[in-house]
């Protein structure tokens, strides 16, 4: 079993309103245009029960993302824990999409790249926009 | 779309229309305009449905969530138009539509799918007759997809219901002049959308540090704290507070209960927690539970103070987890909640008053705040059974079909019911309720200011400090222009007026700022407020095409006649109706006898032709 002892961005789902503005700002910060199926978070709704449920990258201590590739596309930094993809190395399989045991990897709609998230470098959009704290830096 | 066929066909939005009108409400009035002949049946295949939504959607603009619908209206007659928000309207932006237009009739219910620029008509004979969340979840299984947003229509609406609404995220109702029923004669139950694209804007880092700026606006506005706990459901307590809160079918302006059914008491009580329309951080909604025996799995977010109002105070009805419990009803069978608290409290008042027998009422007890009584008449309308029958058709129909002088205790103006609050006590809002374009409504003006008591903003803004006062009438219709206008912006943007209108969060040239940053347009606030002024001038002359003038800018006797009885200061007030049309219509450049734009105005806006 993984564990997310790093953990630097902690979520709060009962404080998530599913207003997936984080989701907004990610694409944002990434293509300077706005939607949502390249986001690198992702909020999970189920309406009926009014559940908004944030998906995103934990910076797992031992990532099974970066175990999964084959391809030594994947790689954590050492000094940042961020996860780091080498696109040319990539092959596009998306193992690492199907072994995040916190169902955070996505895939670019276009690209077929896997949806990796690099903390913006530290800054993340997503944290920042978020009204509620519901994602946010562990205090 | 043309659903006779069917066949679609899709073209590129023409950019001098979106400069005039930018799009939502806006662009859907001017195709309304261009393209139906008057008095179209709204229920013929010629009739149409338009979804629209603007250029401010879809972007990071807190509450750019919204998309109206519009069309000629089964309830009134005249300009049917309605908005709503959620997730539906960014959704079919990233799909890349500013418009869906549908004509025609399917020869079976169907419902449509656009997965970007995918478009299929689709069997909907398995859903016709659900509900909204059993038809929106039916839709996303049938797709594979939890994504898709849906705008769905209920059973109501395939019934023949004349206020049945559009309902997106299965609460945000676009319900207002009964456009669901439109959809229902087309045969089409929902517009299920997916999309994948992205939105671009002309200049990302302008648009970026004019968001920088509202958002510290927004987070320092003196009603953030409430707004985000409460919404609009505040309004309760507030309303009950100035003797305006509708109580017994506006019989009183305090309601003994308003505590118990206050928008605090449902915080304390049933708040599970905040929610939000689509990138909105002001997070006005709440998701709630009710752990009542008398209805199980009571939950569902909401509600707003329209609905809540209206199953309590207008009804006069106390017991909060009733009204909670007529609020959901409503919304699974996809009713307007307005016209419904309407059409109920009026029979109450008509059976109170000797005019509606008891069995006339199909044996029902229509005392005040019978519970029992209210969910029967609920159901009874949404299937069209017994005296529901007869309520399905809006409160002016009714009472032209009872008779016996009802039609004084109908709260209509043009054949739409009037919102919950008393006017009397809030004359801008009821001069705007008297003018609007689509009927009796608020939302076509929203007029806050008159609540600030800043006589000196009032002086700066409009010459007058009585502006400032809601009690006074002069000024008033300079403020309704005002307002018209901005609700104009909003609706035509596509963002949300609690956050454009009531917080008054940009003016307009911090408006034209924004629009200029995503549309690359070089524009300033007063081409933006005369894009207001073109769009509130269209629908005036879309409604004088169908006969319409300023005797129609009327409103209940009630109103205009009866001091409002009331605690406080807003005793004995009347609505001084005559002058403020007199100042409105001057203030608009329109003919103050007839109430329609004169030949001038017309062409200075570039309506001419």
């Amino acid at each position: 079993m993984t564990k997310a002892v790093l953990n630097p961005i902690a979520i709060r789902q009962e404080m998530c309103t599913g207003c997936r503005a984080c989701e907004i700002a990610c694409v944002f910060r990434r293509e300077g245009a706005f939607g949502t199926s390249s986001a690198r978070v992702r909020i999970v709704k189920e309406e009926a029960e009014g559940a908004d449920i944030p998906f995103l990258c934990r910076l797992c201590e031992d990532p099974a993302c970066v175990a999964a590739c084959s391809a030594d596309a994947l790689r954590k930094d050492a000094d940042t824990g961020i996860i780091v993809l080498d696109p040319a190395a990539c092959t596009r399989c998306l193992d690492c999409r199907a072994a995040c045991p916190h169902d955070s990897v996505f895939a670019h709609p276009e690209t077929g790249l896997p949806l990796i998230c690099d903390l913006c470098q530290g800054d993340p959009a997503c944290i920042k926009r978020c009204s509620t704290r519901a994602i946010r830096w562990e205090q | 779309m043309d659903l006779d066929g069917p066949t679609h066909a899709a073209s590129p939005t023409e950019e001098n229309l979106a400069r005039s009108f930018l799009g939502g409400r806006g662009l859907n009035v001017k195709r309304l305009w261009d393209l139906l002949p008057a008095h179209t049946d709204p229920l013929s295949r010629d009739n149409l449905v338009i979804f629209g939504v603007g250029p401010l959607a879809a972007t990071l603009f807190p509450g750019g969530a919204r998309f109206n619908i519009s069309s000629f209206s089964p309830l009134t007659g005249i300009l049917g138009d309605s908005n709503a928000g959620g997730f539906f309207g960014p959704e079919l932006k990233y799909a890349g539509f500013d418009q869906l237009m549908i004509r025609g009739k399917a020869s079976h219910p169907v419902y449509l799918t656009i997965h970007d620029d995918r478009i299929q008509v689709r069997d909907a004979r398995g859903i016709w007759g659900q509900d909204i969340p059993a038809a929106t979840a039916a839709i996303r299984a049938d797709l594979g997809d939890p994504d898709v947003q849906v705008a769905a229509i209920g059973p109501a609406a395939e019934n023949g219901v004349l206020f049945s609404g559009v309902f997106a995220n299965l609460t945000r109702a676009a319900a207002r002049t009964g456009i669901g029923r439109v959809m229902a004669s087309k045969n089409l139950k929902a517009v299920a959308v997916r999309g994948t694209g992205l939105v671009r804007v002309a200049d990302p880092g302008h648009f970026a540090e004019c968001l920088a700026r509202l958002d510290e606006k927004i987070y320092r506005h003196p009603e953030f704290d409430i707004r985000a706990r409460l919404g609009s459901t505040k309004l309760v307590r507030a309303l009950n507070s100035i003797g305006a809160l509708p109580t017994r079918h506006f019989q009183s302006g305090n309601f003994e209960a308003a505590e118990a059914v206050s928008g605090e008491t449902i915080e304390r009580l049933y708040k599970v927690k905040s929610k939000a329309c689509f990138a909105c951080t002001v997070h006005c909604s709440r998701f709630i539970r009710v752990p009542d025996p008398r209805f199980p799995d009571l939950r569902f977010e909401g509600p707003e103070y329209e609905p809540l109002a209206g199953f309590s105070a207008r009804v006069g009805n106390g017991d909060l987890a009733l009204a909670l419990h007529c609020v959901d009803l409503a919304n699974r069978y996809g009713m307007d909640a307005i016209t419904l608290s309407e059409v109920i409290s009026w029979a109450m008042e008509c059976s109170e008053r000797g005019i509606l027998s008891r069995a006339e009422a199909g044996g029902l007890d229509l005392s005040w705040g019978n519970g029992e009584a209210i969910i029967a008449l609920i159901h009874q309308i949404a299937r069209r059974e017994g005296f529901g029958d007869v309520l399905a058709d809006g409160v002016r129909r009714a009472a032209e079909r009872l008779g016996r002088g009802s039609a004084e205790l109908a709260m209509h103006s043009k054949g739409l019911e009037v919102f919950q609050a008393d006017i009397r006590a809030i004359k801008a809002y009821g001069l705007g309720n008297a003018v609007s374009s689509r009927g009796a409504d608020h939302l076509r003006s929203e007029p806050w200011f008159e609540f600030s008591n800043d006589a000196a903003e009032g002086l700066r803004r409009y010459g007058l400090p009585e502006t400032a006062f809601r009690l006074e009438y002069r000024g008033k219709g300079l403020v309704v222009k005002h307002f018209e206008e901005m609700a104009a912006i909003s609706d035509a943007t596509g963002v949300c007026k609690n956050i454009y209108n009531n917080m008054e969060v940009l003016d307009w040239n911090e408006t034209a700022e924004i629009l200029a940053a995503v549309t690359g347009w070089t524009m300033n606030g007063q081409e933006v407020q005369r894009i207001g002024e073109r769009i509130v001038n269209l629908e005036r002359l879309f409604n004088s095409r169908e006969g319409l003038g300023r005797r129609d800018d009327g409103l209940p006797k009630r109103f205009t006649g009866t001091p409002l009885n009331a605690e406080g200061p807003s005793r004995g007030a009347v609505l001084e109706l005559e002058p403020m049309l007199d100042e409105y219509y001057a203030a608009r450049g329109w003919d103050v006898a007839t109430g329609i734009p004169r030949p001038e105005k017309i062409r200075d806006l570039g309506l001419g032709g």
